[in-house]
């Protein structure tokens, strides 16, 4: 195991970094689509089939850091999730031409329902005469005035499916959840109506923990991670920035331990975080098992940078809770990214089931 | 970054568990286990760490000449894993190789490196480290124990407690003081002190953990100048490198898993309820970060000096990690760790545990002085992937 960076990722990352630096960051994701599509950052971690280079999901997580370090909205990951479920389809596919835009970045794609149906408590579709009726509504981030979602939900046998849906398949509900502040993406509640089976593209397998035999749920959950990790990185910075120029008592801020020591724990924490999402990125890349360590990088990243934000947010002050101070949008943006794909805590327990079966089967062998 | 193992590590890992098996090194280690079991809380490891170097496998990454087989810093770390999850208790090698032998190796004259490095790779001698004093702490720089000139040479004295192993070593590597300046960080000298040598006297502090904790009093023991580790007065910035080198984090990290692994051993997933089930999947992931935060630091070793933020990164979060484990065994287990009908053997290595804990939280460097190392000088590194860059420009 040598852990040192790899310079073609540091170089990717540089170059997703400075591009995204010009783009102006709106609720609604047009300038942050632009400046990646510019770059052809949708197509660095697609298949060649899609049109794609084929970089690998290492390549999309250092894409997806570099998008939440500066809070912008997630016009990636979602995209990336059909990618990977029609990484070898046809090109008249059910969903191919929708991936094939999303690699062009033409098309963004926002991901709903994984946090119900991945962890097993959402009721099941109803099946109907064209395809399937959700029983309740979605919510999703409301990123791009004409995204398309991907949407996650049970079947009445239990098995979970991803279906795609255009947006002329589905309907706000909800105005934004922070209308004071106009510079997140807020959540909206989403009515998809009838999913047409035609509209399906992939299977997230059944049971518990899910099977999610193409391992699209992993590669999602390592994505989102890599986003998560950014939004904590990001809010660190800030605060660090912050507290090193702003005087107080006569001497600057930073040089407090009651200020400084939050903030070097939570460094400490972002570097595990880092690690562990890596990691199951490269593990995804080597075609090894990774199911356990994408839900853990997950659930260890969105619980860091949850605390993450909050500290960064206490640094800064009153000032902090104001549309004028950038660690504003932190604090918006990373609740529901923290809980998009499940809450950390059922996360963990998937974790602990791949655990204790991994851990009693390995000393079942040595004894045999 | 590379998650995987190389052919090499592979390869020495593969040996190491062969070695294990042959007769020597697994005699030793049931006499360890016997003596364990009688309830010695410190016994000797000094047989199976020279069974286990005769396979010249105790200092690997040490150059050939010197007894090692001059592999890489991720593959020697390859080797302890292996030996420390094959049952070797590691403190006597952690400070006798992994601190004081690679502190010779890094800054060590030609002359010492031969005398010493040689024979600590064999088990011929051991070492470990005479650095804190009574009402010295953390503080090393307020250092009194002195050295003064004797002709060639130079007489030590001076009292040093809370060091590890000192009564089983023959060598320890001891920060004296040789002279002031205009700070405290000025003045201080390093040298390798025989610890049979006439003058010192080495006792135990009663203490909490099986391992006690040392007490070596220094009575103008003479030394020759051959024993001055780098210049006189310059000891300081040497000892931040060992300092430094102690702070990879791997023993730590072997203990995290070593006692979350004992704890797993006594838990099912059908009986475990959902508030236990998290807490086996958030500290095996603390767990499993605790090694990859280790192995951080190594991959940096064999590129130059170890970065003294990465270190503390990684010494905080292994030792806080392997103490917690600890902690929240005793809990999950119940008083005498019978809750749950734990094997005797796995409650035995949580009980000591438990009373090690403190320590890993103390020992080469409080966490309180890993969190001022990294918000002194880890807030402004322009980090790679991941790292904190110049900010969000937004």
């Amino acid at each position: 195991m040598d852990l040192r960076s790899d310079p073609v990722l540091e170089r990717i990352a540089g170059t997703v970094r400075d591009g995204l630096g010009a783009a102006g960051a709106g609720p609604d994701g047009s300038a942050t689509l632009a400046a990646l599509a510019d770059l052809d950052g949708f197509a660095f971690a697609a298949s060649m089939e899609l049109g794609g280079f084929d970089l690998g999901l290492s390549c999309g997580v250092t894409i997806a850091v570099e998008l939440g370090r500066r809070a912008l909205p997630d016009v990636y990951t979602g995209g990336m999730l059909v990618a990977d479920a029609l990484a070898e389809a046809a090109d008249d596919a059910p969903g191919a031409d929708v991936a094939a835009a999303v690699v062009a970045g033409k098309q963004v794609v926002v991901a709903a329902g994984l946090d119900r149906a991945t962890v097993g408590d959402a009721a099941p579709a109803e099946p109907s005469p064209g395809g399937w009726r959700l029983p309740e509504v979605l919510t999703v981030d409301d990123v791009y005035p004409d995204a398309a979602v991907c949407t996650a939900f049970r079947t009445g046998d239990g098995e979970v499916l991803l279906a795609v849906l255009p947006a002329t398949l589905w309907r706000p509900l909800a105005r934004p959840a922070f209308p004071w502040s106009g510079h997140a993406p807020s959540p909206a509640a989403v009515a998809p109506g009838e999913i047409p089976s035609g509209q399906v593209i992939g299977s997230l397998g059944a049971g518990r923990p899910l099977t999610d035999p193409a391992g699209l749920l992993a590669r999602h959950r390592v994505r989102q991670a890599g986003y998560l990790l950014g939004l904590g990185l990001g809010a660190h910075a800030l605060a660090v920035a912050h507290a090193a120029g702003r005087r107080q008592f006569d001497r600057y801020v930073l040089d407090n331990q009651a200020v400084a020591f939050p903030l070097a724990k939570a460094k400490i924490d972002l570097e595990a975080a880092r690690l562990l999402v890596h990691r199951a990125a490269w593990l995804a890349d080597a075609g090894g098992p990774f199911a356990r360590e994408a839900a853990e990088a997950l659930a260890w990243t969105a619980e860091v940078t949850l605390r993450t934000v909050r500290t960064s947010v206490q640094v800064h002050g009153a000032r902090g809770l104001t549309v004028a101070a950038p660690v504003h949008r932190f604090f918006e943006v990373v609740r529901p990214a923290a809980t998009r794909l499940g809450p950390p805590g059922a996360l963990w327990r998937e974790s602990a089931l791949r655990r204790l079966a991994e851990y009693h089967t390995a000393v079942a062998e040595r004894q045999s | 970054m590379n998650f995987g193992e190389s052919d090499a590590e592979r390869g020495l890992r593969a040996e190491v568990r062969e070695v294990l098996r042959t007769p020597p090194v697994r005699g030793a280690l049931d006499d360890l286990a016997r003596a364990m079991a009688a309830g010695e809380r410190e016994p000797d490891v000094r047989p199976l760490y020279r069974a286990i170097a005769a396979h010249r496998l105790f200092a690997a990454s040490w150059p050939e000449e010197y007894g090692g087989r001059g592999v890489s810093h991720l593959e020697a770390a390859a080797v302890i894993e292996e030996l420390v999850r094959g049952g070797m208790p590691d403190m006597l090698q952690v400070l006798s190789v992994q601190i004081v032998g690679l502190f010779l190796l890094e800054a060590g004259s030609p002359a010492q490196r031969a005398r010493y490095l040689p024979a600590l790779a064999s088990g011929e001698l051991f070492a470990t480290v005479l650095y804190t004093e009574p009402e010295v702490g953390s503080d090393l720089a307020s250092l009194r124990a002195t050295a003064v000139r004797d002709g060639d040479g130079y007489r030590l004295s001076g009292t040093k407690v809370f060091g590890l192993k000192s009564g089983m070593s023959d060598i320890g590597l001891c920060a004296v003081r040789t002279g002031t300046g205009v700070t405290k960080y000025e003045g201080i000298s390093l040298f390798l002190v025989d610890l049979h040598a006439d003058g010192v006297t080495r006792g135990t502090i009663a203490s909490l953990a099986d391992e006690q904790y040392d007490r070596v009093e220094l009575d103008g023991v003479r030394v020759g100048a051959d024993a001055l580790l780098g210049a006189e007065g310059e000891g300081w910035s040497l000892l931040t490198r060992c300092l430094a080198i102690e702070r990879t984090g791997l023993d730590y990290s072997l203990k995290a898993a070593r006692w979350y692994d004992a704890t797993l051993s006594g838990l099912a997933a059908d009986t475990a309820d959902d508030a236990l089930l998290e807490e086996v999947g958030r500290y095996g992931a603390a767990v499993d970060a605790a090694r990859l935060l280790a192995w951080n630091s190594i991959s940096q070793l064999g590129r130059g000096p170890l970065d003294p933020t990465s270190a503390a990164i990684a010494k905080y979060h292994t030792s806080e990690t392997a103490q917690q484990v600890a902690y929240w065994a005793a809990l999950v287990h119940g008083h005498g760790y019978g809750l749950r009908g734990l094997a005797p053997d796995k409650a035995a290595v949580l009980e000591a545990g438990y009373r090690e804990g403190p320590g890993l939280t103390l020992s080469a460097g409080t966490s309180e002085m890993m969190l001022e190392l990294v918000a002194s000088s880890g807030f402004d590194r322009p980090d790679v992937i991941g790292g904190a860059g110049d900010g969000p420009q937004i």
